[in-house]
């Protein structure tokens, strides 16, 4: 491959922000506009996907763990071609009403309207394949996650998913080796290559300037794609370029390019939000059956509004299972013994957004992440740990190991004392950290350039050329898994670019 | 990390951890590899801090109990994980922590871990493994 001297439009990023975006400039290809693509991860087709953790674990940032300065979280962010889209469960929610309304009301994004939202995403779920899954999907995590709630009066909602093809193959997180999981690395991404853009994978950008791109491509990994150029430092200039390497990683690239922008760095990095999430795991007499079917297909957003979390059906490989389960030595290798019979719920809290929890860089410009869970938050998951654990045992779960909890094991006897047990004076994060799969904000899109980093038109502050097409641009946290508010708003941002690149 | 005394003091550690761990000499001997293996695709920040809590485990060991970790027999360094797991200064405590899930992750992405706890293995491995029986039928 050989760069061109200058490109109408760069994009950084080839995640669900990034693919979009690519997707949308891909289809003027023909009509002449220019097309670069730099994707910091590497090409890994799903031929090359084993689901071994070991190995596919690379496919995340820092193994799946980047921790916050305070050690009370790890957040786990895709590192490939297809960004998160090519790990995550494919789970799609519009962005709630209340959210969007907010956003427009709030912030000034006025382009949100009912029509604009609709329109938007029923072309983007068409090409992307979003349904309910059929009920013979459910595998029996799914089932007991059901028949607990409705034990309880819990009303469950069927989540809906963007898959084609899928194999049920039980175990999603790695990876989909059959391809069914419709992310941006089968879908948007491939339409784009076939209509003309251009993608170096393995491309790391140092900084962009209003004029051009520094990146350097790093070595290809093993059973990954070769590089499509030479390792060693590049240069490419962009009429416009488009930042979408998400929340972690495109408010420390403005920070990197400070010294060549206008935009007041106060704002950069500020308001991020992470749903920080525990995921639990209890035990039943019988063997249950995981690894077949979906990993997710209920939810409950009943205590969304009143307690501040969702409730998700989950379940995970046996290394990141090990590490969610507190506690050590025997006890802990006996519940993992039990591997078989062990059910997960997902707790996913909605934290607001704090001028004080960001994403910064250190002096070598690597991220760094600095996160305090507040009061709220650690009420709101309190409550949530609660709610599972009786959903647990509603299902007929003959013991649990939970954070925030008295005793080292959970049993039906305790069934009356959930309260009790669990509460926030037992709440460690240093001993149990949370986790977060879902990081948002960090270059927040709003009317008023006091307090945000981006205009409504998706455009850097005080710069005509540099647009944000990522969750970065989310003003607080968007409350359900985030993808397709990314390719909502990467869409929306996308098309501005090209309006300005070629007139409309 | 590849210094033979880091080693020790990681599988040692290891073995409270998960203590069928110490009937397991060739298992604890590819979990050290997988250990080494994660940890050389972490962040350079990562690695120095888990570095440094291993030596700070040394150190502290000596302090407390007058003699380095691994020397002290399981139920001493069970003990002494667990206090370090209370330790008055968070860093320690998350440091210990972060090692304990590195390890976990370690082992159990091991085939040889998956026996212990009837897992079967990725399908997409199990699927091979039909079509290759297949195949010699």
């Amino acid at each position: 491959m050989k760069l061109k001297d200058c490109y109408d439009v760069v994009v950084i990023g080839s995640g669900a922000g990034g693919g979009t975006a690519a997707e949308i400039f891909s289809r003027y290809v023909e009509k002449g506009l220019s097309v670069l693509v730099l994707e910091g991860g590497p090409f890994w087709k799903k031929e090359n996907f084993n689901q071994k953790e070991r190995d596919m674990s690379r496919i995340y940032f820092n193994r799946g763990a980047i921790f916050s300065k305070r050690l009370n979280i790890a957040v786990a962010a895709g590192r490939v071609v297809g960004g998160s889209t090519a790990v995550y469960t494919g789970v799609s929610f519009r962005p709630p009403e209340e959210v969007w309304q907010k956003w427009k009301k709030d912030y000034g994004l006025d382009f949100f309207n009912a029509d604009f939202v609709q329109d938007t995403l029923d072309e983007i779920e068409e090409m992307i394949h979003v349904a309910e899954p059929p009920p013979s999907w459910d595998n029996d995590n799914n089932r007991l996650f059901r028949e607990g709630c409705e034990k309880l009066d819990i009303p469950v909602k069927r989540l809906r998913l963007n898959l084609k093809g899928c194999q049920q193959q039980g175990l999603c997180n790695l990876g989909c080796t059959s391809g069914g999981k419709q992310g941006t690395l089968e879908v948007q991404i491939p339409l784009a290559l076939s209509r003309g853009i251009e993608l170096v994978h393995n491309a790391w950008v140092d900084h962009i300037t209003p004029e051009e791109v520094v990146f350097s491509v790093k070595p290809a990994w093993p059973f990954t794609e070769a590089n499509v150029l030479p390792e060693g430092n590049y240069k490419v200039k962009a009429k416009n370029i488009v930042l979408a390497a998400g929340s972690l990683h495109t408010p420390p690239l403005l920070l990197r390019s400070q010294k060549y922008l206008r935009t007041s760095p106060k704002n950069i990095g500020r308001y991020l939000t992470l749903h920080p999430a525990f995921n639990v795991n209890a035990i039943y007499p019988q063997v249950i059956k995981n690894d077949r079917g979906f990993p997710k297909t209920y939810y409950s957003d009943a205590f969304s509004d009143s307690e501040g979390y969702y409730l998700e059906t989950s379940f995970y490989f046996p290394g990141v299972t090990a590490k969610n389960i507190p506690h050590m030595g025997k006890s802990h290798e006996e519940m993992m013994k039990k591997y078989r019979q062990m059910m997960s719920i997902l707790l996913l809290s909605h934290d607001p957004a704090r001028f004080y929890n960001r994403v910064k860089i250190d002096r070598r410009g690597n991220t760094v992440l600095d996160y305090r869970v507040d009061e709220e938050v650690q009420n709101s998951l309190i409550q949530g740990l609660r709610r599972a654990a009786a959903v647990f045992l509603a299902a007929g779960c003959e013991e649990m190991v939970f954070p925030a909890c008295q005793k080292e094991k959970i049993t039906p006897a305790d069934a009356k004392n959930l309260d009790k047990l669990i509460s926030k004076r037992y709440l460690n994060l240093i001993k149990t950290p949370l986790s977060s799969a879902h990081p948002q904000g960090g270059a927040r899109m709003g009317a008023d350039p006091k307090k945000s980093v981006v205009s409504p038109e998706g455009k850097l502050h005080n710069h005509d050329n540099i647009f944000i097409a990522d969750a970065s641009l989310f003003p607080t946290s968007v409350k359900v898994n985030p993808y397709e508010t990314v390719m909502l708003l990467s869409h929306y941002v996308a098309k501005q670019v090209v309006k300005r690149a070629w007139g409309g | 990390m590849k210094s033979e005394k880091q080693k020790i003091a990681l599988l040692s550690l290891a073995e409270v951890i998960i203590p069928s761990l110490q009937t397991r000499p060739m298992v604890k001997e590819k979990l050290w590899e997988n250990f080494c293996y994660f940890l050389g695709d972490m962040d350079t920040n990562s690695q120095k801090k888990i570095q440094l809590l291993l030596f700070a485990l040394k150190i502290l060991s000596v302090l407390r109990y007058g003699r380095s970790y691994p020397k002290m027999n399981f139920s001493q360094r069970e003990r002494f994980f667990l206090w370090l797991l209370h330790f008055p200064i968070a860093l320690i405590v998350a440091g210990a922590t972060g090692l304990k899930s590195l390890i976990y992750v370690s082992y159990y992405s091991l085939d040889e871990s998956w026996e212990n706890i009837d897992y079967q293995g990725p399908l997409v491995q199990r699927e091979l493994q039909k079509e290759l029986q297949r195949e010699t039928k």
